[in-house]
């Protein structure tokens, strides 16, 4: 499993996020986005440790839209 | 005071709803969604907390569903405003508040189709088809007040809605009256969007509103500010953001979490039951005063709210109302910003005076009022 990174576009859809994935069993933490700029999202991820499909099949379920995953630190 | 104008607000709130807001000053003083620290963060959480509940109670998709607003009105025109268009068909019923016919009547005025289903006293499925007949095939919405606010009436929601979906309209609900009272499941009723006044039944504090939203709204009547794509020279498109443009009202919402964990302590249905069998105290009180004149038949479970209008023969409602304030009992004398309602009651030149139970009203309050009430009957004949 990898540790990922959820951009979402907005905290509540962040807080969601985080809410979901903690439902299924998984970590997940509410961290800052950096170097955005203010044109994308809110200003908040969700770090998580997962396995990419598992995280696109939980944002699916939960109806979570959200704007990018990727591996932390790319 | 004595009070029984809750249909206006719940005049007392619940000691956690107070704490709950009280709290939000202390501990939740910043911007919730805009900021990166810490404090703005838990200002969200709390927000987010709130929407959750409000989800879970009105059966909402999901927690973006829920829009905080500032009152039930505010959540009415975003989404009449919002949807409607010049040559767009428009119905609603024959009950509404002013908060549907007055955005309704500024739609007409820009070519938006008007037209009023007439609410059938007493007959729920003759109602159902006057709706049938006023939708024609370019009604784009339907909106129904879930009970009347003038005489507690309620509308057979369900049915409508089924109805409307299976014509292709969108169904709004305004619950003003029933959010917190009668239960409410937006799918189960199939209703695209509920309108609700926090501060009323579910005993939140007053500037409050909610609109749960199960459908997209093309226009937001307010633009602005949301703490998302903030670069950016257009409107989010993503739920509640795209409709909360502004600062929340944090402190209110929070009290509608508090408000929304009281009713739920305590259940909707018993709390129904209870406002439902202290009007009907009332409306029997009122049916042996000499000169009183009823409006509607007893309150029955499932056929009406808490809410009794009536006149006393011989006094305009107005100074009904100004003569029980004198006894320090506060109910509301006038139109109700309802004159739909009024003409239908025949009522429209006189008013009547509303009385509206919550859960903190008491048998004894009943029996002060009914006695006053008794009192100022007497003293009108004596005075004859």
């Amino acid at each position: 499993m990898q540790r990922y990174f959820i951009i979402t576009g907005t905290i509540t859809y962040a807080i969601k996020c985080r809410d979901a994935l903690r439902l299924n069993g998984y970590k997940a933490e509410l961290k800052r986005t950096v170097n955005t700029g203010g044109n994308v999202g809110c200003g908040y991820g969700v770090v998580t440790v997962c396995n990419i499909e598992e995280i696109k099949k939980i944002m699916s379920e939960y109806a979570i839209r959200y704007l990018q995953i990727k591996r932390e630190g790319e | 005071m004595v009070y029984f104008d809750n249909a206006a607000t719940t005049g007392k709130k619940p000691l956690g709803v107070i704490k709950a807001v009280t709290n939000a000053f202390y501990d939740l003083s910043a911007n919730p969604g805009r900021g990166g620290h810490r404090a703005s963060l838990k200002a969200s959480e709390a927000v987010y907390g709130v929407r959750k509940k409000a989800a879970a109670l009105f059966g909402a998709k999901g927690e973006e569903n829920v829009i905080f607003t500032p009152s039930c009105t505010a959540a009415i025109n975003y989404v009449l405003k919002g949807i409607l268009k010049p040559k767009d068909g428009l119905v609603i019923s024959s009950l509404e508040h002013n908060s549907v016919t007055r955005p309704a009547e500024t739609l007409r005025k820009i070519g938006v189709e008007l037209t009023v289903a007439e609410v059938i006293f007493g007959d729920k499925e003759a109602t159902v088809r006057s709706f049938e007949r006023a939708i024609k095939p370019n009604t784009k919405a339907v909106l129904c007040t879930h009970a009347s606010n003038v005489t507690g009436e309620i509308m057979p929601i369900k049915q409508i809605g089924e109805l409307c979906h299976k014509k292709g309209v969108i169904f709004i609900v305004d619950a003003a009256q029933t959010a917190g009272v009668l239960p409410i499941d937006v799918c189960e009723m199939n209703i695209d969007f509920l309108c609700v006044a926090p501060h009323k039944g579910l005993y939140a504090p007053m500037g409050t509103g909610i609109l749960i939203a199960s459908k997209n709204i093309e226009q937001p009547l307010i633009e602005g500010g949301t703490g998302v794509n903030s670069a950016l020279s257009v409107q989010p498109d993503e739920y509640p953001e795209r409709l909360e443009s502004g600062t929340l009202n944090l402190p209110g919402i929070v009290g509608i979490g508090a408000g929304i964990d009281f009713v739920n302590s305590k259940g909707c249905e018993n709390i129904y039951k209870a406002e439902l069998e202290l009007a009907k105290y009332i409306y029997n009180g009122l049916k042996k005063i000499s000169g009183c004149i009823l409006y509607t038949p007893p309150p029955e479970y499932g056929s009406f709210v808490p809410v009794i209008s009536f006149n006393l023969r011989g006094i305009s409602a107005s100074d009904t109302a100004n003569l029980l304030n004198n006894a320090n009992i506060a109910v509301r004398g006038g139109l109700h910003c309802a004159p739909f309602a009024h003409k239908r009651l025949g009522t429209i030149e006189s008013g009547t005076v509303r009385i509206s139970t919550a859960v903190f009203n008491t048998k004894r309050e009943a029996e002060y009022l009914l006695s006053t009430l008794n009192s100022i009957s007497q003293k009108i004949r004596h005075r004859k």
